[in-house]
């Protein structure tokens, strides 16, 4: 593992599921928890178009620094910033302005034409292991090279149309997720953390102090045969924590998730299973979707449907909102910007609160599985 | 046959029953997917050598799909037949008929079977998976555009396998580093990758690829013919050059004989020869080497690459520290290039045809095994 045990930061808006997404910003990989599993920070929202990615703010210091020493204030320096990376040309623009007023704060004066004391070429670039902000600094002859790595951040929020779309990731591991719920906790009671993976349904609990998520149960699903290599799963909590429900194809574990002894996983006929169901009403009203979830919210009088893409395993994917002409779902309408994925939408559910729905997304970059809570409003 | 099976087998019924009719996103089980190689596969048993470095790399690539998993050290863990497929058939050096395994960890494959037919030379290769008579392919990088102009459905890796110039330690020729330079100097990569690669490809000036490390763009790429003409003039005489390129590699021989050409151009002599592959590099003074890719990570890409060139040019081989930053990282391929023992010269991804019906194939990443396992096939479902 590299570079994951990384502290969750705060949201930085209230949100429906404020109480217990408090807790969990601030939490740290649970010590109790298998050695894959990490905890990852909500993504960041939108920031003002003059300021650099939050994420970025430490490095880009790093990088002001770094040139500082090679080349120090006072100076007469050309600045030039290229963007080799994956970030948009606006990101780009935003990290050039920050860098330019930081270099005029140090003392530094950007010029774009001789005479120069220097130059100072930073690219942004990336490589597997993250971005890259790389510093040239040329005096004369000589150059001299700085590296200051940069973390991949989570997307931003789409924010225009009139499905607005937010996510906030809340879980990360290597292994699959095939479905999670975040129940709401009982007063007085820890909040809980429901993943289901093909072989077995995990529960933590969260701990205040130190704040963290401690593996709780682990119940084993005995293993289907031939074991299917896609299967679905499906959290019914609608009943409570104590009358828990997992869906795994051709498999129903029932009991109290947070009592191990009490789950029981038998063979089932599942003539209509949730997710058959929804293939269905996809197929029939999104023909584009792949899969889809109803999110019991109203926009200009349309039910919401939000819905992933339609390609296959291997691209990237996006979630985007709808509006359904009809009771029936005959006409959707897209509305809004899509909320955009580094990897397939393996599972999109609705959730028990209103325009709410849970979303499981394979990170082709990281190859890790991500839980997202993903939340609909309408613009006005 | 128990209770229990025939509960597994009702259920496993259904679901295979269950699944959409006809999507491309979700998975349908079942059909046989049709390979083909180029290699001759003699023996799949990890423990005899392999004769060739294609049969090496198609035995591993076999060997990936029937074990659980490689360690770091490049060794199976495991039994064969642990993996998403076990051998249902296997003919030496002819053809291996995979059959997908039921109680693999991470799922049984889609299809049901993989038929892979070996020695199959490249046109072939091409012609069947245009003509619907094979699957799936890899292909010559330098056929991409060709295949996909023809309707093939090609799919391509990140640029990954580098061609690179490495002057053999010991030979006088290669004595004068301004000569070297001068060579490194005098190479058109750009042509090479538009006349040779057919643009499949991308110039080369550092070890790793930018998507890998993020530096390559620190590494220029350029052509510099005058800088080049001037080293050669300040050496006074250039001493004649004997670069060797693998006899059965039509690839390296086209390459060879451009960097001739850009050579003479710089007044440098160099003459192209071919020689076998692996031979003793008495009579060359420098060769083309190929360095396929077997790490995503920067630090294990260029340690294998170094390990590779080490005893041809004689570069240092002090191993990077572990966790090693991307600054160190850039600071030992700049420390390679900067010797001009070596010059890369270009890259290029690995180049797959597929058929019409193969659905979810991801070309994999260096060092992962075909995703073979994840594949499924498009109208010929249970």
């Amino acid at each position: 593992m590299r570079d994951w045990h990384k502290p969750m930061r705060p949201p930085s808006k209230v949100s429906f599921l404020h109480s217990v997404l408090l807790l969990l910003c601030i939490a740290f990989l649970a010590d109790a928890c298998p050695a894959q599993l990490v905890i990852q920070s909500p993504p960041a929202s939108s920031q003002p178009p003059a300021q650099p990615p939050m994420s970025w703010s430490n490095e880009l210091r790093d990088v002001a620094n770094k040139v500082a020493a090679i080349s120090p204030p006072p100076a007469r320096i050309e600045l030039e910033v290229n963007n080799f990376s994956s970030l948009g040309p606006g990101e780009a623009a935003s990290i050039s302005d920050w860098l330019r007023s930081e270099f005029a704060r140090r003392g530094f004066r950007v010029v774009s034409a001789p005479p120069v004391d220097g130059t100072v070429t930073i690219t942004l670039s990336e490589g597997v292991d993250g971005y890259l902000i790389v510093a040239q600094v040329r005096r004369g002859p000589d150059e001299q090279i700085a590296m200051i790595p940069v973390p991949r951040g989570a997307q931003n929020a789409a924010r225009a149309g009139e499905i607005i779309l937010d996510q906030e990731r809340i879980w990360e591991q290597p292994g699959v997720i095939l479905d999670f719920a975040l129940p709401q906790p009982a007063p007085g009671e820890s909040p809980m953390l429901v993943v289901l993976e093909p072989g077995r349904i995990v529960t933590y609990s969260y701990s205040p102090q130190p704040p963290q998520w401690q593996l709780s149960n682990s119940v084993i699903i005995p293993p289907l045969r031939p074991w299917l290599r896609a299967p679905r799963g499906y959290i019914d909590l609608s009943r409570g924590l104590a009358n828990g429900k997992a869906m795994l194809s051709g498999i129903d574990c029932t009991g109290d998730f947070r009592s191990q002894e009490t789950v029981h996983c038998a063979f089932e006929n599942q003539p209509s299973p949730p997710w058959a169901v929804e293939e269905a009403w996809t197929d029939k009203n999104i023909a584009s979707a792949g899969d889809s979830a109803g999110v019991d919210l109203s926009c200009n009088g349309r039910a919401v449907v939000l819905a992933t893409g339609g390609g296959d395993w291997t691209r990237p994917d996006f979630i985007q909102g709808y509006e359904m002409r009809t009771s029936q779902g005959e006409g959707a309408i897209a509305s809004g910007n899509p909320l955009e994925f580094a990897g397939p939408v393996t599972a999109i559910w609705p959730t028990e609160n209103r325009g709410v729905a849970r979303a499981v997304v394979h990170n082709l970059q990281s190859g890790n599985y991500e839980a997202y809570i993903v939340k609909a409003t309408c613009s006005h | 046959m128990s209770k229990r099976l025939a509960a597994i087998s009702v259920a496993v019924g259904f679901l295979l029953v269950a699944l959409p009719a006809a999507t491309s996103r979700r998975p349908r089980y079942g059909g046989t997917l049709r390979v083909e190689i180029g290699a001759m596969v003699n023996s799949l048993d990890p423990a005899v050598p392999a004769a060739s470095p294609e049969e090496a790399i198609a035995k591993q690539g076999i060997n990936a799909l029937l074990y659980d998993h490689q360690e770091a050290d490049g060794t199976f863990a495991g039994v064969a037949g642990s993996g998403p497929f076990r051998i249902a058939a296997w003919e030496p050096g002819k053809h291996v008929t995979l059959a997908a395994n039921d109680d693999f960890r991470d799922g049984r494959p889609f299809v049901d079977g993989v038929e892979i037919q070996m020695s199959r030379a490249a046109p072939d290769r091409l012609l069947d998976v245009e003509v619907g008579k094979a699957d799936l392919a890899e292909i010559p990088a330098e056929e991409a555009r060709d295949a996909a102009d023809r309707g093939v459905h090609v799919s391509m890796s990140e640029p990954e396998e580098l061609i690179a110039l490495v002057f053999v330690a010991g030979r006088p020729a290669g004595d004068d580093a301004r000569l070297r330079e001068a060579l490194a100097r005098s190479v058109d990569r750009a042509a090479i990758v538009n006349f040779i690669l057919q643009k499949t490809g991308e110039p080369a000036g550092g070890l790793l690829p930018q998507w890998l490390s993020g530096t390559a763009f620190l590494f220029s790429t350029a052509v510099d013919a005058p800088g080049a003409k001037e080293l050669v003039s300040q050496i006074g005489g250039s001493p004649r050059i004997v670069l060797g390129y693998d006899s059965g590699d039509s690839l390296e021989q086209s390459i060879a004989e451009r960097i001739a050409v850009n050579a003479r151009d710089a007044g440098i002599a160099l003459t192209a020869v071919a020689a076998g592959r692996g031979s003793a590099s008495a009579d060359l003074d420098a060769r083309l080497v190929r360095l396929p890719m077997h790490s995503t990570h920067p630090g294990e890409a260029l340690a294998s690459f170094v390990a590779t060139l080490a005893p041809i040019g004689g570069i240092d081989a002090t191993p990077l520290p572990a966790g090693a930053t991307a600054d160190q990282i850039y600071g030992r391929e700049r420390s390679i290039v900067a010797t001009f023992r070596v010059t890369p010269l270009v890259r290029f991804p690995r180049v797959f045809g597929l058929s019409a019906r193969v659905r979810n194939w991801k070309a994999p990443l260096p060092g992962e095994r075909l995703p073979l396992a994840d594949v499924w096939l498009e109208g010929d479902a249970q």
